[in-house]
């Protein structure tokens, strides 16, 4: 088998972020050596003793490094994230399903992971901080799903690479270059997409280009004629290796997305973000290990006018730089060190008709002002494996924090073990402290408020678990988790329906729970999966513990798939989670009740028509929420919904 | 600034491939200035059965200035509330809006919230006051729309009086307005202090009297509650089951005038 397409099998499987360096002297058809550039799970090397080809030749040797997961991250593959049912084929909108994570709102990509709201989860693509994964309302991820290779969760005590996040972490890693020219398009109801990349230089080069259009603004108008829709996102990278053990690129991408509503004869802005990156790299491949240096640029323009009503806008001028070893240390023992610094200079534009005393006009004013924050870190980690089946990832971040004129320090020691119990039962845990800087309620870009005198927000993360392989292709994991929060800045688990959201309000609070997670790879003939947490989060606001506004206490997601042959599809998921406690605006402790539960069924069906390994055409069926299912959040008694999202699409790959 | 224009230039680059969003997409509006205009009152309300009636406070929280109807468009979020004094000699600033169209406003008379400011005169004692909750016969738990205190003198009689208003009121402030690209416009509000001591709440023109609400205190202490307005009745011919409804329903809305009054005509800057 080619060595490509062993790099592609593998990824498929789900070993992602896997190289190959293959040192086959007489191949000279062979791309040269390229490490991983994923920046998303430890990394472990072996070498493997490859049968001698039957070739008159020299004997081959190659070496095979692999990337081991983080003991405690969710890992999901790009093959197996295009088949979850009510997903849309979008790697980003299966998060919803892991163990964990408790949406807010069926439909709406903002979810609370283990307790920590949505503004504390971290976005990572190829390495790159995002500042949001997902385009407006029920929209689809702001990256080509083609260019997705995996994505990987972490719930806590996630990796030191990974800083000044005090929650989760979704690190996605980008599809390797491709030795051909290859590429895939989507025509949906709502958006048009495509990707297509080439070698040049004799395959030293590659360049891609790729985006997503919608036209759903053209579809909403005649339905809703006052609403205006709009999102798009473009991608762009271009690498070349200079030498067999230099390797440079660039990497651009963007997202644009924007809502409006005529009102009284006038459009009224209701949604408007974008961000732009463009990410320079390089990497030196050691004998053991790589160097990876990277300086990313970003420009990042939030609306305030979903916040504040307000038409007008923050920027946020970022430069990032980022420097990476990975080295082997010992046999068995791997060593990952580095550092990064950023800069955000935001500036805000001034409230055009704003009423100057305004008390509100104020506020925002104060909660995002023009200003230069900078954050800047070291970290290390080790890959330890002491003992056979004994796998040990100590590790240490310090930073430093300038947040308008207030200086912050922090240190996060994290750790994350796996143990073999026996062949197919593992024993996991990790435990980690992590610091972040106030965030707003939900991830949008430009929108970080200042109020980082009050201190950084913090937290300290548990969970232990194990795992066991019940086949080849299923695993079983059982896990408990905890974690407690300082000086957080969440204002939707501390609000109550009844009053406006508190931003600038700090809050304790603490999260505990099990966490069960059944799965059978989609990609088997029968897949699945049965993720279910049980969980309880509390906020602690004046000595008064509640619980968050939207702690659910039972979530569940039950998925399956099945390949019907002939390369017929098709796959339904269901959808549980209880209601949200009925908080009013005086706390009144544990003295609450419950909305109503929730429960809604997706479904989906795929006809592919393939012609080679690699070509193909599919025609998707697909419905979220086919119940037509509604909710209710807290004191309300309007019930939102039924958000349903059917979709008819096409996709197709060369 | 060199470093915003290279990171500009670098980013313009990138925004060729999907846009940039757009600026405000509205037309220029007009400016409304909507104040409270100078306190214009003897120092003693006198009364038709010859009781002269002074004020130690007339306070009240104004705001929320907002479109009543109308294709109005409103471009300034005004949802705040000024605890004033009513009494004060200078024009006092209720709020500045941005419109467009052809609007018909209207101000709350309703509790201080969270985000309520003070105006001129008044301190955070006053404030503290107003903001703190407390029931009445309509509502709970709530703030002050309008405090007075005062006493009322008769010859030898002296009756004092301290009411609380808690509940709200929208009131409208003046016909439709077409408010222009550009406008400069100012409203001025006018407040009525005597209009709560009305005989009647259904119109301007009736006397002002205080021996009816004198006679209502039944203790004798010398001082009129508002509990105890609520047990005496109101004329026969009037919707209200009290003295104090009357007052709290029919009258208190009335102090702040604005509705088809002289100060309440927009006036136009050049």
């Amino acid at each position: 088998m080619h060595l490509s397409a062993v790099f592609r099998n593998l990824a498929r499987a789900g070993f992602a972020a896997l190289a190959i360096q293959g040192a086959i002297a007489s191949a000279s058809d062979v791309v040269p050596p390229r490490a991983t550039t994923g920046t998303t799970s430890a990394t472990s090397t072996a070498s493997a003793a490859v049968p001698e080809p039957a070739l008159e030749e020299d004997p081959v040797e190659v070496t095979i490094r692999g990337e081991r997961r983080s003991a405690q991250a969710l890992s999901l593959a790009k093959d197996e994230l295009r088949l979850i049912p009510g997903a849309f084929a979008d790697p980003f909108r299966a998060l919803e399903s892991l163990p964990g994570v408790t949406p807010i709102i069926s439909g709406l990509p903002f979810f609370y992971v283990r307790g920590a709201p949505p503004g504390n989860a971290g976005y990572f693509f190829d390495g790159v901080r995002i500042p949001a994964l997902y385009h407006v309302g029920i929209g689809p991820s702001v990256v080509q799903p083609a260019l997705v290779r995996d994505v990987d969760v972490h719930r806590g005590g996630y990796p030191a690479r990974f800083g000044r996040f005090a929650g989760a972490v979704v690190s996605a890693g980008a599809t390797p270059p491709g030795e051909t020219i290859h590429g895939e398009a989507s025509l949906r109801l709502y958006d048009v997409g495509g990707l297509i990349e080439t070698p040049f230089a004799g395959g030293q080069g590659s360049v891609l280009a790729g985006g997503r259009y919608s036209y759903t603004g053209a579809l909403l108008s005649l339905a809703v004629p006052e609403l205006t829709l709009d999102y798009r996102d473009f991608q762009a990278r271009v690498r070349y290796q200079l030498t067999p053990r230099d390797s440079i690129g660039v990497f651009a991408f963007s997202s644009y997305d924007f809502l409006s509503e005529e009102r009284a004869g006038q459009e009224e802005v209701l949604f408007a973000s974008e961000f732009y990156r463009a990410d320079l790299r390089y990497q030196h491949d050691l004998d053991d290990g790589e160097l990876q240096a990277g300086v990313t640029l970003g420009y990042d323009r939030g609306g305030l006018s979903m916040v504040s009503g307000e038409q007008r806008y923050v920027v946020d001028l970022s430069i990032a730089a980022r420097v990476q070893l990975r080295t082997s240390l010992a046999e068995g023992l791997l060593l990952r060190a580095g550092g990064d610094a950023r800069t955000d200079n935001y500036r805000a534009e001034p409230p055009k008709y704003g009423d100057p005393e305004s008390p509100q006009v104020a506020r925002f004013a104060a909660l995002f002002p023009s200003r230069l924050d900078l954050a800047t870190g070291l970290w290390l980690e080790l890959d330890w494996t002491p003992a056979p089946g004994v796998d040990l990832h100590p590790g240490l971040r310090a930073d430093f924090f300038r947040l308008g004129s207030s200086t912050e320090f922090s240190v996060d020691p994290r750790i994350a073990a796996t143990v073999a119990l026996t062949e197919l039962l593992r024993a996991q845990g990790s435990f980690g402290l992590a610091h972040q800087p106030p965030s707003f309620a939900i991830p949008l870009p430009g929108l970080a408020p200042a109020t980082g005198a009050e201190g950084l927000q913090r937290t300290v993360q548990g969970d232990l678990g194990v795992e066991l392989d019940l086949d080849a292709e299923t695993t079983a994991s059982v896990v408990l988790f905890g974690a407690a929060f300082f000086g957080m800045t969440d204002a939707l688990g501390t609000n109550s329906t009844e009053a406006d959201p508190n931003f600038e309000q700090r809050s304790d609070g603490h999260a505990f729970g099990a966490e069960l997670y059944v799965k059978r790879k989609l990609t088997s003939r029968l897949g699945g999966f049965i993720s279910y947490t049980l969980s309880r989060s509390n906020r602690i606001l004046d000595k008064v513990t509640f619980p968050s506004a939207f702690d659910r206490t039972h979530v569940a997601s039950l998925a399956l798939a099945y390949d019907w042959g002939s390369n017929w599809r098709s796959g339904a998921r269901a959808v549980f989670y209880s209601g949200t406690p009925k908080l009013t605006a005086v706390l009144a402790g544990n003295n609450y009740d419950r909305g109503d539960a929730f429960f809604r069924l997706d479904f989906r069906v795929e006809k592919r028509w393939v012609w080679d390994d690699s070509t193909w055409i599919s025609l998707v069926f697909e419905v979220l929420n086919t119940t037509l299912s509604k909710e209710t959040l807290g004191l309300e008694d309007d019930p939102i919904g039924p958000i349903v999202v059917p979709n008819l699409g096409m996709e197709a790959a060369f | 600034m060199r470093y915003l224009e290279l990171h500009t230039i670098s980013i313009l680059i990138l925004a060729v491939g999907s846009g940039c969003l757009p600026d405000d997409l509205r037309d220029t509006p007009g400016q409304v200035v909507v104040s409270l205009a100078p306190a214009n009152l003897p120092s003693e309300v006198h009364t038709a059965d010859g009781w002269e009636i002074s004020f130690d406070r007339f306070w009240a929280s104004l705001g929320d200035v907002d479109r009543a109807m109308g294709d109005c468009a409103i471009y300034s979020d005004n949802h705040y509330v000024r605890v004033v004094d009513i009494l004060r000699p200078e024009s006092q600033r209720l709020a500045t809006l941005y419109a467009l169209g052809d609007c018909r406003f209207v101000v709350g008379i309703m509790a201080p919230r969270d985000n309520a400011i003070l105006g001129a005169g008044l301190d955070e004692e006053a404030m503290a006051l107003m903001s703190a909750p407390g029931n009445d016969q309509f509502i709970e738990n709530i703030g002050t729309a309008v405090h007075v205190a005062g006493t009322a003198r008769q010859g030898e009689r002296a009756i004092t009086f301290a009411w609380f208003f808690r509940g709200g009121v929208p009131r409208p402030m003046c016909d439709s307005i077409d408010v222009r690209a550009d406008d400069m416009l100012s409203i001025e509000l006018r407040a009525e202090p005597s209009a709560l001591f009305r005989s009647r709440a259904d119109s301007a023109e009736t006397s002002l009297r205080f021996e009816e609400l004198a006679a209502a205190d039944a203790d004798g202490d010398g001082e009129v509650t508002l509990a105890e307005l609520f047990v005496v009745s109101a004329g026969a011919d009037e919707p209200f089951a009290s003295a104090g409804e009357r007052m709290y329903r029919g009258l208190v809305p009335e102090v702040v005038q604005g509705m088809n009054v002289e100060l309440c005509l927009p006036r136009r800057q050049p």
